[in-house]
């Protein structure tokens, strides 16, 4: 007999399986990671047939010419080619890659478009994108390698990239249209110092040892494997955080935040309607948690005494680490209408 | 097991170690469906369990040098990535279900932004009560006999895939599994009075 089925058939059935969301994007993140290792291995690759490739590279070439010739007429009007005589802009001599052109500040982006900026030329950077989604991700490349994607309908959104002062700021609006938006994803220098925003995308930041500064107003932030200080704003969206070792601070008014393997010393967290999160892998020295409506969960070590303060009008408290008043770790968990639960 | 057209995930990964990019975004197409919906049965948790699938595959491509495949399939081998991965957290995520007691709802609001059509979220109603009682029913087990019965009955390996998935023997698995069963059976012949109003618990 089949242990496996004799076990189906006393459990209870599973919710029929799902399909990934936004799966294309997650894709596309997960390979923008990927492609940082490929570059520095691409060297000694040599590559193999591919012949499996061959329907799918047809059809991409038909879709590009496609793409090519609804674009082409938009490119011809625009202002291009003619080289700034700033040399605050990035031109196109900055670039490695062969035909990437960093955009002139106030060139609209009609069109997929690639571009890198020397790292030695700044240690800041400040992406500002109205709408659509930034990703920054870190490497150990030696330049801002940067990929603006439009979606549009209509007018083409503006876009511009320029130095100055140590700072590469990349910023993208949209015109009046509703259906238009930026989609940024830069590899950076990991000790870059990163400022993102977006007002109605998700921003995600990864693999940094510099300061990191995200803030969304209605999408959500994703931040992980960050060593600098981590500061997280957002609105209506939620707050994912996970492998951060620096002080943080994340507030949210309506999204709950999550943050796990955390590492920080230092963690503030506050949220107005949503649930809070955290699970410490090292004992933390301060640790603020509140939240008007929402639950707030800690998970920290067992391995020290914490002076837990922790304090609800309606909801349970649940406290099981170990506490002594006066204790270098100091936990403050405040929830009004929810429970607050601080265990080891 | 798993349905492949191409490449099998042998020559994928192959391709994809030697820092082949469409290698791995091909191994990501075919496996995020299922190493999502494992880690959604294992966290009930929709927003986590999507950050946490890409962070799997990521976490394969550091990895990948050290890929186990099951014949052609390296499926099991990315569910016990994925099984590592949750693992700290999953040790302390499961004692919060209880506290937080409002998982339910809060699946409901992650997934209900204003692109989320009316009738995703009541299939996600349902979702989050089938897996309420599917954890409930199996919450009273050892994580070991949790774990086996996760991979065997509902992501559907087989005891070898399994063994690959946990990084234990077949033998193991095959013990695992016989306790696990026999744990059931004694469970279920005096039901635990808390599951039914668990379940319903942030419904």
């Amino acid at each position: 007999v089949n242990p496996i089925d004799e076990l189906a058939r006393v459990l209870p059935s599973p919710p029929a399986s799902r399909e990934l969301p936004r799966q294309q994007q997650h894709k596309t993140e997960l390979l923008t990671i990927v492609g940082a290792d490929r570059r520095r291995r691409r060297a000694r690759r040599k590559p193999a047939p591919r012949r499996w490739l061959a329907p799918a590279m047809a059809g991409a070439a038909v879709a590009a010419v496609a793409i090519l010739a609804v674009t082409v007429p938009g490119l011809l009007s625009s202002p291009s080619g003619s080289r700034s005589g700033s040399s605050a802009q990035t031109g196109p001599s900055a670039a490695p890659t062969a035909g990437a052109t960093a955009p002139r500040p106030g060139s609209r982006l009609t069109r997929t478009l690639s571009w890198s900026v020397p790292a030695t030329r700044f240690d800041r950077i400040a992406v500002d994108v109205a709408r659509g989604s930034v990703i920054v991700v870190g490497g150990s490349a030696s330049a801002a390698a940067i990929t603006a994607t439009p979606d549009y309908a209509g007018q083409a959104p503006v876009l511009s990239s320029r130095v100055e002062g140590g700072t590469l700021a990349v910023l993208a609006r949209c015109p009046r249209e509703p259906d238009c938006q930026v989609s940024l994803t830069l590899r950076v220098p990991a000790g870059a110092q990163v400022q993102a925003a977006s007002d109605l995308g998700d921003v995600r930041v990864t693999g940094l040892h510099g300061d990191v500064t995200a803030s969304s107003q209605r999408g959500r932030l994703v931040l992980t494997d960050l060593s600098g200080r981590v500061s997280a704003t957002d609105a209506l969206g939620d707050v994912t955080l996970a492998g951060i070792t620096g002080p943080v601070t994340a507030q949210t008014a309506e999204g709950s935040i999550k943050a796990s393997g955390l590492a920080a010393a230092q963690a503030s967290l506050s949220s107005q309607d949503g649930d809070i999160t955290a699970v410490f892998v090292v004992a933390p020295a301060q640790v603020t948690a509140s939240t008007r409506l929402g639950d707030v969960a800690i998970r920290v070590p067992s391995t020290v005494t914490y002076d837990v303060i922790a304090s609800t009008q309606l909801g349970n408290t649940a406290i099981s680490v170990p506490r002594s008043a006066g204790s270098r770790h100091v936990i403050k968990a405040t929830s009004q209408l929810g429970s607050v639960t601080v265990a080891g | 097991m798993v349905t492949t057209t191409g490449p099998g995930d042998a020559a994928l990964w192959q391709a994809a170690a030697a820092g082949d990019h469409d290698a791995f975004g091909a191994l990501f197409d075919r496996h995020a469906k299922p190493v999502y919906n494992f880690l959604l049965r294992r966290t009930t948790d929709w927003s986590l369990a999507e950050d946490l699938t890409a962070a799997v595959f990521l976490q394969a491509w550091r990895r990948r040098d050290q890929v186990v495949l099951d014949g052609d399939s390296a499926l099991p081998w990315l569910l016990g990535v994925a099984r590592l991965m949750l693992r700290n957290a999953a040790r302390s995520r499961s004692r919060y279900q209880a506290a937080l007691g409002r998982a339910g709802a809060n699946a409901v609001i992650a997934g209900s932004g204003p692109s989320d059509p009316a009738d995703v979220v009541v299939g996600r109603l349902d979702s989050e009560r089938q897996l309420a009682e599917l954890r409930a029913a199996i919450a009273g087990l050892p994580t070991r006999h949790r774990e086996v019965i996760e991979l065997c009955v509902y992501a559907g390996l087989d005891q070898q895939a399994a063994a690959i998935a946990l990084g234990v023997s077949v033998g193991t698995v095959k013990s695992r599994l016989h306790r696990a069963r026999q744990r059931l059976a004694s469970d279920l012949r005096t039901p635990h009075p808390r599951s039914a109003a668990h379940s319903m618990e942030g419904l």
